[in-house]
């Protein structure tokens, strides 16, 4: 396919996504936030660690006592809460990106050689995929961290550690889906070697599931990221992350509410974002729905 | 089964082989003399190869030994089932509480697709589903326990108050006791832990069982009793409940390893003292053993009670019998 070819079915078939309004919002939503955590140094006021003895717990600007400087006031050690807003945002995409990339990679290579393959290749990726299951996810990352130690890494390697194997579940019944079409067995009457047909017929046709599914994935792994950060299991000390950003400003709840309430405010709209992105490809790429 | 058990004894057993350095030594914990961490060494082989390592864990296993605690120097197994009857009662409550809930709204919306209902019960389950449970934990704590303060927040049972332990449920020790004051307040505490646990599992059953309402009711059967003239409550109620309630037991099923795992967070969150919290003071101990044993337990939990539900639906359902 020449280029311009390529570029025309992407212009096209973005086109096509973005007539959803929700895959709109989500992704105006996503890219902003890429953005933010890329450009963090720029936008946020103050250093996220930057500490002012003189004025902690400053309210958000629009109390009497609040300032413009610190426009979402300031935690317990004077630090800007809108500034560790921002900065969190990169460690919630760094897991998200690097866990999600990872998870997706070892998930859908497992889910398609069990599916494409069948016998007994299927049989034991399925039963390790079963009993990986049957370990609750936060228990087993919870786990994984109090081995590995914390950090963003460490993160990101427990999300894969404990998400690929819903990955391969979902893709391995969609290959076994896509392998009883009529085009797979005209590519193998063809004379196609398994790794071609793999390449050419199977994966590109996997691609509306796996939009849907990376899309939750990031969701969830930002969860997880927040989640661990709020047990103290995630980031490292002075990174700022919306968990432990979460787990110092609910100690205070009662008096200084704000600490605490931005950054659940912020996660709660960046899930929902994602889960309506999510919702709004699921609408338009799976054609069991469309049909409806 | 046994092939499930097998595999998640060995996961359970290699994702412990992972720590780094001298296993022993952390196994032991930070204040083990070098005689413990010899004697560590002995017990459990951890100087022989990996798979003799595990066929020693095994051994162990079968005579009901999965360590002892490094914090409490007491045996995993005794710690984790002290705690058990605290985490199981938070989540036999949620599995009711939802239930109930994501039945009634599920219905509601599957016999009026599209409705005002339907689209009302259908955002309030997309949120439930979006915002993960320990955030509704933190939420709720929020609400009701620092602004509203109409509910406790912390703990199973209040200073003063006692219930006599005989099964470590807290609701049937206080009604076995005829104890009412402390039923009352064993109830309180689990109002908020419970029903920030059964958000999402209510939204699931409210999805599954409107789309699967949807199903039925156009089935022939259905059109039948409409046109034998039989009253649209008790075609919903009846004759259609039962047949969409299947899917939803499955549902119930497949999303306990989600429940188990999820109180973990809610149990840390509202003080609840069961092995949820135990794995967090195990974690900050180091407590090696203990994590593995907690991770082992959730694990098996979760095969059986997949089995049973297996069962269950066999039972309902005679089409699908196990050959």
């Amino acid at each position: 396919m020449t280029p311009k070819i390529l570029s025309m079915q992407f212009s096209r078939s973005a086109k096509y996504l973005l007539s959803s309004k929700k895959i709109l919002f989500g992704t105006i939503i996503v890219t902003g936030l890429i953005l933010i955590s890329i450009l963090a140094p720029i936008i946020a006021p103050f250093d996220p660690n930057q500490q002012n003895r003189k004025a902690p717990y400053d309210p958000p600007f629009w109390f009497s006592e609040g300032s413009t400087e610190h426009i979402l006031g300031t935690d317990s050690l004077g630090r800007d809460v809108f500034s560790r807003l921002i900065y969190s945002s990169q460690a919630a995409v760094y897991v998200a990106v690097v866990g999600t990339i990872f998870t997706a990679l070892i998930g859908s290579a497992v889910g398609v050689l069990a599916g494409y393959y069948r016998g007994r290749v299927d049989e034991v990726n399925m039963r390790i995929v079963d009993a990986w299951m049957s370990f609750p996810a936060v228990l087993l990352s919870i786990a994984l961290i109090s081995i590995l130690g914390v950090g963003l890494q460490n993160v990101a390697l427990a999300v894969i550690v404990v998400d690929w194997s819903r990955f391969a579940r979902v893709i391995r019944s969609e290959t076994l889906n896509i392998r009883e079409e009529d085009y797979i067995q005209a590519a193998r009457s063809l004379g196609f070697s398994d790794f071609k047909i793999i390449r050419k017929e199977i994966l590109p046709n996997l691609v509306p599931i796996l939009t849907v599914i990376v899309t939750i994935e990031m969701s969830i792994a930002i969860t997880v990221e927040v989640l661990l950060s709020y047990v103290g299991l995630g980031v490292k000390a002075f990174t700022p992350s919306w968990g432990s950003m979460i787990a110092e400003g609910m100690g205070y709840v009662q008096t200084n509410w704000w600490v605490a309430t931005f950054p659940m405010i912020t996660l709660i709209l960046v899930i929902l974002s994602i889960n309506i992105l999510g919702e709004g490809a699921r609408e338009k790429l799976d054609p069991k729905i469309q049909t409806n | 089964m046994f092939i499930s058990l097998l595999v998640v004894s060995i996961i359970a057993f290699a994702i412990f082989q992972i720590v780094p350095g001298d296993p022993a030594r952390m196994m032991s914990g930070a204040a083990a003399t070098p005689q413990d961490i010899e004697n560590m060494r002995q017990i459990w082989g951890l100087d022989r190869p990996a798979y003799e390592q595990y066929l020693i864990w095994l051994s162990h296993l079968f005579q009901g030994d999965l360590g002892k605690s490094i914090r409490f120097k007491v045996p995993v197994l005794d710690l984790i089932f002290e705690r058990l009857p605290a985490t199981l009662e938070l989540i036999i409550v949620s599995v009711i509480i939802a239930s109930i809930i994501g039945v009634v709204l599920g219905v509601l919306s599957g016999a009026r697709k599209g409705g005002f209902l339907d689209r009302i019960f259908t955002t309030i389950s997309f949120l439930g589903l979006a915002i993960p449970n320990f955030l509704w934990g933190l939420i709720f704590v929020i609400i009701f326990g620092a602004i509203l303060k109409i509910l406790p927040v912390s703990g199973r049972l209040e200073i003063g108050v006692d219930v006599a332990g005989i099964t470590g449920f807290m609701m049937l020790d206080s009604i076995l006791t005829l104890n009412i004051g402390g039923f009352l307040v064993a109830i309180r505490h689990l109002i908020l832990p419970s029903v920030a646990l059964a958000l999402g599992l209510i939204a699931i059953i409210q999805r599954t069982l409107a789309s699967s309402m949807v199903d039925v009711m156009t089935k022939d059967y259905i059109l039948t009793d409409r046109i034998k003239g039989l009253s649209e409550k008790k075609i919903i109620l009846v004759r259609a409940l039962k047949n969409a309630f299947i899917p939803t037991l499955t549902i119930v099923g497949a999303q306990f390893a989600f429940l188990i795992g999820g109180s973990t967070l809610i149990e840390l969150i509202f003080g609840w003292p069961g092995v949820g919290t135990l794995a967090f003071i195990a974690v900050q101990w180091k407590d090696i053993p203990v994590i593995q044993g907690i991770v082992f337990i959730y694990a098996l939990i979760v095969v059986f009670v997949s089995l049973i539900i297996d069962l269950v639906y066999s039972f309902l359902n005679p089409k699908i019998r196990f050959g």
